[in-house]
This record gives C-alpha cells, structure tokens and sequence, in this order.
C-alpha cells in the first residue's frame, strides 16, 4: 500500500546538514517524510564526510544512512573521480553501483571509460566492466578492477595495452588472459600477465556482486 | 623514437607464419611478438615462452627482455628460421638497428654453418670466425654471408677428412648452393700434406658426395715393364673435382721387352682417340667419335668408316663409308641397323638387341653380317646368348671382331654364385662356382683346349682398415690340372687419418682365355 506522502517544496536551494551528509541543492530539494527520502530534482551537491566523498550531480535522491541515487553524476574520492550517467550508492555496504556510462580518473590513470561499474568505497576498489578503455596508460579490456590507494589494476578477460614510448601494443586472448598493472603517479607503469596470487585473490574476490 | 626504431628492425617486418599460438601478443605497427607470459618492470621488458615473426625470421625463445633505456633487445637460446636457414644460437640481440646472435648454428640442406658471430644485414646474414660442414666436407672460414639459399665465405679452408686435414683445399672465396649442394672454390689451392698439388682457378666440389679421388695407376710386368695412368680425369671448369669428363691415358709399355711403347689418348663423352708408338717405328692410331671409327695399327693395317647414325625408335640406322687399308685398299659402302628392345614382365627382365650390317665394296666381294644379343634375368637367374653370321670374307679386322656365338648364364644365391660360359667358336667353355665373403673361393672347371682345367682361388678380404691401420687382402689360386699354383694377389691397404691406400698387386702365371700373364699392380685411394 502507497503510503502517505507528504512533499515539502521549497523554493530556496538550502544548505542541510545530516548526520554524515552535507548537501547543496542546485534547486528545489523535496523531502518525503513517509519514507524519509529525499529528492533534488536539479540536483546539487552531497559531501559524505564520514567516507570523504563528494557528489556532484544533476539529479539526486538519498536517504540518510540507507542509499544515495544520482543521474549525471561525478563521484570523487580524494583525488579518484567518477563520472556515471546514474549511481547507486548503498550506504551501509559501502557500495557504489555506476551504469549508463562510466568515467574514472586517477592520479595513476587518465581518461578511462566504461559501460558500468561498481565501487568498494571500504577497500576503495573499483570493478569496471563493458568497453573498458583507458587514454594513459592506453589501454582497452573487458573487466577492469582497481586498488585506488595503491595502483594496482587488474585487466581481465580480452585486452589491449599500448605503450607508446614502447612502440608496442600487448594483446590478450580469452577468458582466462590477464594483465597486472602496478601504476603510480609520475612513474613507469610496471606489468605482468603473470598476477601474483595474492593480488588476483584480493582484487578478484570484488568481481562477486 | 629511436629505441622504438631498434625495436622495430627486429619486429618491423611483415608477417610470417610459424609461432605457435600463445596467450599473450605483443604488435608493433610492423612486427608481431607471441609469449605465455610478460613483465615489465624497471623499464625492462621481459616476455617469456616467446616466439617472434617477421619476414625472413621467425624464432622460439625462453625469453626476450627489451631495455627501454638502451634501446637493446635481446633473446636468450632463439631457434627458428633466419633467411630460409633453420638457426639456434646463445642469444640474439637487437639494437641501434642492428640484427647480432652470438654462438649461432645455421642449418639448410646438407649445410651447417656454426659462426661465432653473425650480423643481420637486410637479406643476408654476415657471419664472423665460422666453420662449415657438409656431408663430406668441413671448413672454417673467416667471414661468411648467408643469402638466397647462398652461403659465400671468405678465406676458406676445407678438408675432405673425416680426422686431420691431410687432404686439404683452401680459396679465397667460396660460394656454396644449397639447393645443388655444389661449392664453388676461387683461387684455391689442393694440398696434400701441406703439398701443394694444384692451384685451380675455380674449383667446383659436390659436397653431398666425397670427393672423387681417381688414381689409375697402373703398373705391370708383362712382357716388360709397362707404367702409367690409364684413364685419368683431368681438371674441368664448372664440374666437381675428380669428375673431369677428359680423360687421359699415358703408358709406357713393355720396357725391357717385347716391344716397348707409349700410349697417348684423351677421350671425353662418346669420343677420343689413342695413339702408339713402339720403339720398332710401329705407329698405331684409334680414333671415335659419333659417327666416326678409325683405327690404324702398328701393322699397317686401317680402317676408316663414317656411318652417322639415325634413330628411329629403338631402331639405329648408319649409312656407312668405309675405306680399308689391310692387304689392300678398298673403299665400301653400306648401311648398318641395330635395335635394342628392352622389357619387362613382373621381375623378370629381358634384352633383345639385333644387328645387320652390309658393306658393298666395287673392288671386291661385299661383306654381310646378322646377329643378335638376348639376355634375361629373372632375380638372381642370369642368361645370355649371343650370336652373329658372316656371309662373305671381312675385310678389316674391324668387321671380324664381332662375337660369333656365345652363352653364359649365372645364378646368384646370397653369398653363393654359380657361372656358366661358352664360346662356341673358340670351343671352350668354364663352369665356376663362387662363395663371396670375408674369406672367398672361387673354383672354376674349364673344357675343351687350352681350357680344360680345374683352377681354385682362395682369398680374404680385409674390412678397411681404421686411422693409421693396416689391412691385407691376400689370394692364392691353384691349378689342379698343372699341379702348381696359378695366380696370386695381395692388396695392401694403408690407412692415415683421412685416406686409404691400396695397392694391388697380381701375378698371373697359368692365363684362361682372355687372360694375360704377368705381374700387374694398381693403386687405389679412397677416403676413410
């Protein structure tokens, strides 16, 4: 049964804070206070302090301590950058859920897209998934998952990786080909397709839902 | 940029086909690199289970490592394929646009090449302090070049031995064919214990076979003493040494008695002649050549006949001119047809080989001959017949020299053969029996004149004797009928470390027919 509803327009964007978030609305900001959710239609800005991130986004809907829902989104976390065309992030878990095209930045890599993803804000762990493909280092795979705090990134299944100054473009073919990148800011990336076990145990067990 | 250029001489090059299938790939905008396994770390590039493909050069390597920093590539134990050679060596290298492997083994054909050092140079590969071998050759040289299923050295020196060099040949420059396995010398030189034999221009060699050591040396004691050579192939440009197609012959004979003489001839491919001169003035002359036969002996006596023959399938027609000079000179014509069939039925094999010949002579009676030559064989089962008729005189002995009626049959059984042989004319014939072994018997029965005997020769014949050994080959045969001994023969040979020697040497002192008495010798080389 529908519960009753209550919406609150308020014609000013107004500063809120919360337990853990800070938001900006860019707009209207509607609260239900049946289910206690809240809505930005023209979205605005949402800081989780708790977990150092913040949201930029079109449109927004959260409630506190349960779910963050975002269209046209950019997530950053530190100095590691999301852009989504929508965004789930579950609150207690943790977990960000990217669909509708996904953007990712960090120190260690620049200008890398994907069709979807999914974050581990607690181990601040990134799997990217469906036409992965980054500008530096250059690469294209079909699973990416990555370690922001410590740069390593695992290429999954079919994969291209370039290195200009290499002259070379490395290949792998089928389900089981993998490439481990170890990436740092300013520094050579390092790769080998023969992943220690420790890191491809860590880094695949984030491949489950 | 040009590291990746480095990189590049070695990868940028079209594909080939040929590596394996490995999980791992790496692309060049030229070249293609296939591994199980790669790091890179501390601007080291490793790929491991490696394999690389380009035009001319495919290789399998444990691992390849490219240093960003140096530009080098390098390859460690690479086995593949270089320039249409199969290769392996201790490692290759790539670097500042240069191809290097080190300790590398080149392998096409019959040929090995093994270089110190060896330089990729567009379509050759430059080789550095390198030996070769053949299947009946080694050599060593200084610098060598791969290209085009070619091998070119440089300051060659090779050897026929399998141990040593006591035969040894040296040239300046080498070119070796792969696909004919021929080895052309220039400027060279044939030492024999460090003796120079002979400095040939060009030297070709067959380096799928051993050289062609002919020494036909002969020597006997027949009426005299008689020494020589008797067909000895002379050096030929552009044919293998040994393999001289001019064959010369040069006797001294019968010095000390009977008549002594020298004999001169050269012959070459169907044609020649040998020449006489015996100390009483005697001169004798034989000529042939296709179409042509002449001969003259020491006793004047000559023929000379044109007959240029036409074949017309198995069939041979020669229109003959014949002049005669043999108590008379006579001048004739006529037509000579022979046949040869030749066929086959299951393992049995059979020869027909009929002749005629009529020669016409305007001065005196004209010359007719018929025969016919048939033989089969069937396994180890030898017949052969042979016979001709004359009507009328023959003017030369060379229309008398035809057989005129012969037969022989042989049966060959594992060691064991047994030979029958009759000439009917002569009226004499042989049974033999013979066992071939290390030891060997021959016993031969003859009948009818001169011929009726009952002759047994024993023999060994010695395996060839290894580096530095020694072997003998006696015989002794013994005549029941005379109640002495026949014949006797020993061969010696000698070996060093490359060649053997054999000097056979035979008395004759109860002759069949056909047979000459006397002592003879021959001296026969071969390699170990």
């Amino acid at each position: 049964m529908r519960s009753l509803a209550l919406f609150l327009a308020l014609g000013l964007a107004l500063a809120a804070e919360f337990a853990a978030f800070t938001v900006e609305p860019a707009g209207d900001q509607v609260v239900d206070l049946t289910t206690g959710v809240t809505t930005l239609p023209s979205g605005g800005r949402l800081v989780d302090a708790e977990r150092g991130l913040v949201l930029v986004a079109d449109f927004i809907e959260y409630k506190e301590g349960a779910f963050v829902r975002a269209k046209k989104a950019r997530l950053d976390q530190g100095k590691v950058h999301f852009e989504a065309g929508a965004l789930d992030y579950r609150v207690a878990a943790g977990r960000v859920r990217l669909t509708g095209g996904v953007a990712f930045s960090a120190p260690f890599l620049k200008g890398l897209k994907a069709d979807a993803g999914r974050l581990d804000l607690k181990a601040r762990v990134a799997v990217l998934t469906g036409h992965v493909a980054s500008q530096d280092p250059a690469f294209t795979a079909r699973t990416l998952v990555a370690d922001t705090r410590t740069g390593e990134v695992l290429l999954l299944g079919d994969f291209a990786y370039r290195d200009p100054g290499l002259g070379i473009e490395l290949t792998g073919k089928g389900k089981d080909a993998r490439l481990y990148l170890k990436l740092a800011e300013g520094k050579e990336p390092e790769a080998r397709t023969a992943v220690p076990p420790e890191v491809l145990r860590r880094l695949t067990a984030f491949l489950k839902e | 940029m040009g590291r990746a250029l480095a990189l590049g001489v070695l990868l940028g090059l079209a594909l080939a086909a040929g590596c394996p299938s490995a999980p791992y790939a790496l692309k060049t905008p030229l070249g293609r690199l296939v591994g199980a396994g790669l790091v890179y770390q501390g601007g080291a590039l490793t790929l491991t289970g490696a394999c690389l493909e380009a035009e001319g050069l495919r290789f399998q390597s444990p691992r390849i490592v490219y240093r960003k920093a140096s530009g080098r590539l390098s390859a460690r134990a690479p086995r593949g394929e270089l320039r249409g050679f199969r290769f392996q060596a201790k490692s290759l290298t790539a670097d500042d646009g240069r191809v290097e492997l080190a300790d590398a083994r080149f392998v096409r054909g019959g040929l090995r090449v093994t270089a110190r050092r060896a330089r990729v140079e567009g379509a050759a590969v430059v080789l550095a302090e390198l030996a070769a071998r053949t299947p009946r050759y080694r050599f060593t040289a200084a610098r060598g070049r791969l290209a085009g299923g070619r091998f070119v050295a440089e300051g060659v020196a090779g050897t026929p031995c399998r141990a040593g060099d006591a035969l040894a040949l040296s040239g300046r420059r080498a070119v070796f064919d792969v696909a004919t396995g021929r080895l052309l010398m220039e400027a060279s030189e044939v030492r024999y214990y460090g003796v120079c034999l002979a400095r040939p221009a060009r030297l070709l060699l067959d380096t799928r076979r051993p050289p062609r050591l002919a020494l036909p040396l002969r020597f006997s004691l027949e009426e005299g003493l008689s020494l020589g050579v008797e067909g000895l192939p002379l050096p030929e440009e552009g044919v293998p040494l040994g393999e001289g197609r001019t064959r010369l012959t040069l006797l001294a004979e019968h010095l000390g008695g009977g008549e002594a003489g020298v004999t001169f001839g050269l012959a070459r491919e169907g044609a020649g002649f040998r020449m006489g001169l015996d100390a009483g003035g005697g001169f004798a002359l034989k000529v042939w050549a296709p179409g042509v036969r002449s001969e003259r002996r020491a006793d004047g006596t000559a023929y000379l006949a044109l007959a240029p023959a036409f074949a017309l399938g198995p069939l041979t027609l020669a229109p003959t001119v014949a002049t005669v000079d043999a108590g008379g000179a006579y001048l004739g014509y006529g037509l000579e047809a022979r046949a040869r069939l030749a066929g086959r039925v299951g393992e049995a094999a059979f020869t027909l080989a009929p002749w005629a010949l009529a020669l016409a002579y305007p001065d005196a009676p004209a010359f007719a001959g018929v025969g016919a030559d048939v033989s089969v064989a069937y396994r180890g089962l030898r017949l052969r017949y042979a016979r001709s008729h004359r009507i009328g005189a023959p003017r030369s002995f060379w229309e008398a020299g035809r057989v005129a009626e012969v037969a022989s049959a042989g049966l060959a059984y594992g060691p064991f053969g047994l030979d029958w042989y009759r000439d009917f004319a002569a009226g004499w014939s042989r049974v033999a029996a013979r066992w071939q072994g290390p030891v060997w018997l021959r016993l031969q029965k003859g009948f009818g004149g001169q011929a009726a005997r009952l002759e047994a020769v024993l023999g060994y014949r010695a395996p060839d004797p290894g580096p530095g050994g020694l072997a003998l080959s006696p015989s002794l045969g013994y005549d029941f009928g005379l109640g002495r001994v026949s014949r006797a023969g020993l061969t010696l040979a000698l070996a060093d470390r490359c060649l053997v020697y054999r000097l056979t040497g035979g008395a004759v002192w109860a002759p069949w027919p056909g047979e000459t008495p006397g002592v003879r010798f021959a001296l026969g080389l071969s390699l170990l």
